[in-house]
């Protein structure tokens, strides 16, 4: 037998291609390449329409839920985290966002949700100064959103900016001297008392709180916790990006307490990085970054742990997130979809 | 025909003019670094290259996975489209993305058959001697018919899974035998194991058929 140099046998070589091998037609392989084609193009434009198409899920979730009556969101404007209505005003929040199509309309919305953060913050630092660095790294957030838009409303945000910058080294030096204070004395003070509890410093608890807080509202029990609770943006998003996601709250939560003229995290910017999901992984086959969560369309073998060194290939074309309204991926998988008018052989 | 310039014996791909069991699988990919780099940025155009370099093998290793020419063409293009999604995920060369896609296909043929859930019987019937030849298709299209490769393929059907999968692999995919591993998740000796245990088990049943067929001499006494 004659072999190549990777030891496979030539005669066996000629056997198995001439009972195995095939070639693609040509009219085939045309009609693959223009679907790849078009899936791309569809890809891109789902892009655009994914964050209107998220925040729709988390309003269209909260209608099903019978949550956004009119009295309700009135009733909940002035809730801060930890009642029990602050989903429907963060709720309410995102419908705005929904509807706010253009850019500065958009700007406007967040910077009034900047602003409402940054009034629930100063009002939390009374009653409730475990959530005052989520609200802070809200505000901020919010307030990178709106001057990312650009235009007047820009300027406004920077002024506000400079403002919450200033007072809220205030906040923080309030809420970390009610700690020394409690400390010190053993006085079992109201603030005191929940910060000096606490078997961690008081600069590590809050972070703990910014990261629930920014994940998931402390009170919302509702399993769209995570579509409402991230602001329209989606660098906490809990559905399809955590590689990108676990490193952002990590830190920012720490820079968040820790002096805070260090003006806030600056999260990752507009949701239209969503993008693809990193995920990549025949099912049942945990790829290097992905949810746990994700559904695969088709059950397939369960191939054991997942490997670094590659990222694994999804067997089927499943959508890019759990939840979705309409559905981006029967756009991106229909190889007859409309727009050559080429008979399908 | 194939695609791309047709080669003397048809096997399709334009570049690839030797018979498959070459060192294409090796260290140069059939498309080059840059491709991959437009692959892994989700570039259509890049995918589309890469389709024209691996579509014919991908096919092949499709159709003896699952032989039925309709589904093992909607399984390529279901794996071509995985690639244009995830292609951002893959970390290394084209080398990486083969290996990739090889899997991809793979996976997908097993979640075929398993939606599929013929009988056993079913599954040994010789599909592809139905196929009609078809002009547009290559000689070695034709040549599917023939008895011997019949044969090669029933003798492969009583190797057992892994076995084939390998020789399918090596042979039909032309990966080399860590690429191989990969897709199968398997360590290089048992790649190799596998492999010639296949071969030779390949090897002594079709010579034992070929004697079975052939009239035994000396049997003719006057």
């Amino acid at each position: 037998m004659r072999f190549f140099e990777d030891d496979r046998d030539s005669a066996m070589a000629e056997l198995l291609r001439r009972a195995y091998a095939r070639t693609v037609d040509l009219d085939t392989a045309a009609r693959h390449l223009w679907s790849i084609d078009s899936a791309a193009k569809a890809g891109r434009r789902s892009q655009r329409a994914h964050r209107a198409r998220r925040v729709m899920v988390a309003v269209m979730a909260s209608l099903m839920l019978g949550v956004t009556s009119g009295v309700a969101i009135a009733a909940s404007s002035h809730t801060l985290p930890g009642d029990a209505l602050y989903s429907v005003k963060r709720g309410a929040e995102h419908a705005r966002l929904v509807l706010a199509v253009r850019p500065e309309a958009d700007a406007r919305v967040y910077l009034s949700i900047a602003r409402t953060r940054w009034a629930e913050a100063q009002r939390a630092g009374e009653e409730r100064p475990r959530v005052v660095p989520g609200l802070l790294k809200d505000t901020f957030a919010a307030l990178d959103a709106a001057e990312a838009r650009g235009g007047a409303t820009a300027e406004l945000a920077l002024a506000l900016r400079t403002q919450v910058a200033a007072s809220s080294a205030e906040l923080a030096l309030g809420s970390n001297r009610s700690a020394t204070e409690g400390q010190a004395s053993g006085r079992p003070g109201e603030d005191g008392q929940d910060v000096a509890a606490s078997p961690l410093p008081p600069s590590r608890e809050p972070a703990d709180d910014a990261a629930g807080s920014g994940a998931s509202d402390p009170a919302t029990t509702t399993g769209t916790a995570d579509a409402l609770a991230s602001d329209g943006q989606d660098h906490r998003g809990g559905d399809g990006a955590p590689a990108g996601a676990s490193p952002a709250p990590a830190p920012a939560p720490a820079d968040a307490a820790a002096p805070p003229p260090e003006t806030g995290p600056a999260p990752p910017p507009p949701p239209e990085r969503e993008g693809l999901p990193p995920s990549g992984h025949p099912p049942g086959d945990a790829g290097p970054a992905h949810p746990a969560g994700e559904p695969a369309v088709t059950g397939g073998p369960e191939e054991g742990t997942g490997e670094a060194e590659l990222a694994e290939p999804e067997p089927a074309l499943s959508q890019p997130e759990p939840v979705t309204l309409g559905d981006p991926a029967a756009d991106q998988a229909s190889p007859s979809a409309p727009g050559w008018g080429r008979p399908r052989p | 025909m194939g695609l791309g310039a047709p080669s003397s014996d048809g096997t399709g791909v334009g570049h690839e003019e030797k018979p498959l069991g070459d060192d294409d699988g090796q260290a140069t990919g059939p498309f080059s670094e840059e491709v991959a780099g437009g692959v892994r940025a989700g570039d259509p155009d890049a995918v589309g290259r890469v389709y024209v370099a691996l579509a014919d093998r991908l096919l092949g290793y499709l159709m003896a996975r699952v032989p039925d020419r309709a589904s093992a063409e909607d399984l390529l293009e279901l794996t071509f489209l995985e690639l244009l999604q995830h292609g951002h995920t893959i970390r290394g060369g084209a080398a990486a993305i083969k290996v990739w896609l090889f899997r991809a296909a793979h996976f997908n043929a097993l979640d075929h058959l398993r939606k599929v859930q013929r009988r056993a019987e079913d599954l040994r019937e010789d599909v592809w001697a139905l196929e009609v030849p078809d002009a547009r298709r290559g000689p070695e299209d034709r040549a599917v018919a023939d008895d011997l490769s019949r044969r090669v393929r029933q003798t492969m059907d009583l190797l057992s899974d892994e076995q084939r999968q390998v020789l399918l692999l090596r042979y039909i995919g032309g990966l080399s035998a860590p690429e191989t591993g990969r897709v199968l998740r398997k360590s290089d000796g048992a790649v190799r194991s596998l492999q010639h245990r296949g071969e030779r088990a390949l090897a002594r049943l079709l010579d034992h058929e070929t004697d079975r067929a052939a009239p035994p001499l000396g049997d003719e006494a006057s």
